[in-house]
């Protein structure tokens, strides 16, 4: 009864955040409360409580996962005031631009890197704000354009220090597993990647236009809007381009900054908060003048809490729903049902999460960032798969909602800048990010179900 | 100053300019050209017209310059939300197709209208140019890119006596222009009439009488 009850509001919680009725954070600290409840726990007290353990313990849960979440954004931030991701852009169409497939890839690698360095919709940005035009002046058609910055940025996802951050914290493994696991699915997704830009030019073709698009900056539609007024203030975006206008192209040197954090974790073991921090110092010293180095780390630092806030506030709701999950009372009544319809079989494995693959999209439950969390902490709390093996899954699952999720503010930010709708640039990569969903799960059973 | 002064002054701007500094403007919003000097901008523009011109020069023996290629005609799909598609060519190893899109064609024409060029730019003219243009641009895809970037001259890399020429954004579509204007003989550039889409746009969006049919973004391909 406990089982159905935790479950009826684990699907209601789905209804709220698919139709949008609350977002997605909201929703998770009601579930969180809710499941809390319904497994019987007290609403005050020191051990199992509603207030105690799921809010108070459960909120900074995820707390080194936020930490590298605000470094990351701000590298993230430095790096395009820097101008360190357009001059990369701007290098690769100059040396390719007469192969449209050839742009594609270069802003394909540039996007891996950004996406190592940061994730979701700032990534895309990074890779896109210049990369997705540019692609498409070349002659990618729009949603191969959109698509291109977005397995990119997957395929950089196994790299990004954030996530080994929050995938040990949210399925309680350590980092070294992580990054084991991430570092044998990074070939996967690279080969999707590449898979998706080349099969999708040759399929769509090149595409040249006698086009014009509503000139940046301009609010067309009524408004006079053309020339701005002298009296009109810019705006902060307008004035971090006017910046990176006047210094021009960032020096080659600097253009090595989205390597810095990764080699330094991953070949010196450095940890993963002050890999990040090398990475800002790096990009300080090697792109920004020294004049104006201490005014500009401060004002990147601020702008980057604006882009770090949204998945700090659904982190904080995460935490809270694996404290709810990991209660006794809901251990005790979610393990039978799960375990009954988990397969033990290894390649039944395969089959069974290769089929629910979709339950990912749109917010599912099978989205690690939402109630996918919840679920781990479940496959876990009860024993019914190993850990890493439970990693694999949601590490398999990730790199179809970092794609193809129409919901996925990455997803909704690359189509719509490139002009297409998001459910198109959905049925236009899931085809392959299927695939290297299920060849991670494959992975995952040669590695730890075999 | 109202809306519709402001339109017209940027419609008188576009007729008094050239055809040049048009064009280096048009290079100017071309993404990775943020922030480029505005001379060099403009001696692109130069050799990119230049370039357009003798390219129609040269292929003024031949006759609608679509033959083998699948045209189309859709009467939506032209007006989007914050873009106006005129026409689009689309390269694939199963065969190249052009399309024009009437509804953005009789956009242009009632921008045409407004900034007094609508005897330079009938729907049929439009039409010719649209077609002319996506031609240039299959021209240039189909080889004739690479004795463009020897034209722009765009020095991207020097290794001892080796030069690397690089791919300037854009270039193409000022070629392409040219070109057009040339075929299709018409009294005034097609960049004037996308310089003039554009601040129309700027101004009022893709709907200047809130008639035209709206297509949604999803139908890029």
């Amino acid at each position: 009864m406990t089982a159905f009850g935790i479950l009826l509001a684990m699907a209601v919680g789905v209804g709220l955040m698919l139709t949008r009725r609350l977002p997605t954070a909201f929703a998770l600290v009601l579930l969180s409360v809710a499941i809390a409840l319904i497994a019987g726990a007290p609403l005050t007290g020191e051990e199992g409580s509603v207030l105690g353990t799921v809010v108070q313990e459960g909120a900074p849960r995820l707390a080194a996962t936020m930490v590298a979440i605000l470094l990351g954004s701000w590298l993230g931030t430095l790096m395009s005031e820097a101008g360190i991701a357009s001059t990369l852009v701007r290098k690769i169409v100059e040396f390719g631009g007469e192969r449209p497939s050839l742009v594609a890839v270069g802003v394909f690698a540039v996007a891996i890197l950004c996406g190592s360095i940061t994730g979701s919709a700032p990534a895309a940005m990074l890779a896109g704000v210049v990369g997705i035009p540019a692609m498409i002046a070349v002659g990618v058609t729009p949603t191969v354009a959109a698509g291109t910055v977005l397995v990119g940025i997957a395929a950089g996802l196994p790299l990004e220090l954030i996530n080994w951050q929050f995938l040990s914290d949210a399925i309680g493994v350590p980092v070294s597993t992580v990054q084991h696991f991430q570092l044998r699915m990074f070939p996967i997704a690279l080969a999707g990647g590449l898979a998706y830009i080349l099969i999708e030019m040759r399929r769509k073709g090149a595409r040249h236009t006698w086009a014009v698009r509503v000139p940046a900056g301009s609010g067309a539609g009524g408004e006079e809007t053309g020339d701005r007024g002298s009296g009109t203030p810019p705006s902060r975006r307008e004035r971090a381009a006017e910046r990176r206008r006047r210094r021009g192209d960032a020096p080659w040197y600097a253009l090595v900054t989205p390597l810095v954090p990764i080699v330094l974790a991953l070949g010196l073991e450095v940890p993963i908060v002050p890999s990040l921090l090398a990475g800002v110092v790096f990009a300080l010293v090697t792109a920004v003048p020294w004049r104006e180095m201490s005014s500009t780390a401060l004002r990147t630092l601020y702008r980057s809490f604006d882009v770090a806030a949204p998945p700090i506030v659904l982190f904080i709701a995460i935490g809270m729903l694996l404290a709810a999950v990991n209660l006794p009372g809901a251990v005790s009544a979610l393990t039978p049902v799960v375990t009954a319809i988990s397969p033990s079989n290894p390649w039944l494995f395969v089959l069974v999460f290769a089929v629910l693959v979709p339950l990912s999209l749109y917010r599912g439950p099978m989205n690690i960032f939402g109630l996918g969390a919840g679920v781990a902490g479940v496959l876990i709390s009860g024993s019914i798969y190993p850990a890493p093996a439970v990693l694999g899954l949601m590490a398999s699952y990730g790199q179809v909602l970092g794609v193809s999720d129409p919901t996925s503010t990455q997803t909704v930010w690359s189509s719509q800048y490139a002009g297409v709708r998001p459910e198109r640039s959905m049925l236009s990569t899931i085809p392959y990010t299927w695939v290297v969903a299920v060849a991670g799960l494959v992975l995952t059973v040669f590695l730890y179900l075999l | 100053m109202s809306a519709p002064t402001a339109l017209a002054e940027q419609y008188a701007r576009i007729t008094r300019a050239r055809d040049e500094d048009l064009a280096a403007d048009l290079l100017a919003l071309t993404p990775t050209h943020e922030g480029r000097d505005r001379d060099r901008l403009r001696a692109w523009a130069s050799a990119a017209l230049r370039f357009g011109e003798r390219m129609a020069d040269e292929d003024a023996g031949e006759p609608g310059g679509t033959a083998a290629v699948e045209v189309s005609e859709r009467a939506t799909g032209g007006l989007r939300p914050r873009e106006v598609l005129l026409a689009e060519f689309v390269h694939r190893s199963a065969g190249d197709r052009v399309v024009v899109y009437t509804d953005a064609l009789d956009y242009a024409h009632r921008v045409a209208r407004a900034a007094g060029w609508g005897r330079d730019y009938t729907r049929a003219a439009l039409r010719g140019t649209a077609l002319a243009h996506e031609h240039a641009h299959r021209m240039l895809h189909d080889g004739r890119g690479r004795a463009l970037l020897r034209e722009l001259d765009h020095v991207v890399l020097r290794l001892g006596p080796l030069r690397l020429r690089g791919h300037v954004v854009g270039a193409d579509e000022i070629a392409a222009h040219a070109y057009a204007r040339r075929r299709a003989g018409l009294r005034r550039s097609p960049v004037a009439l996308t310089a003039a889409i554009a601040a129309t746009l700027a101004h009022r969006g893709p709907e200047p009488d809130r008639t035209a049919p709206r297509t949604s973004p999803g139908e890029c391909p």
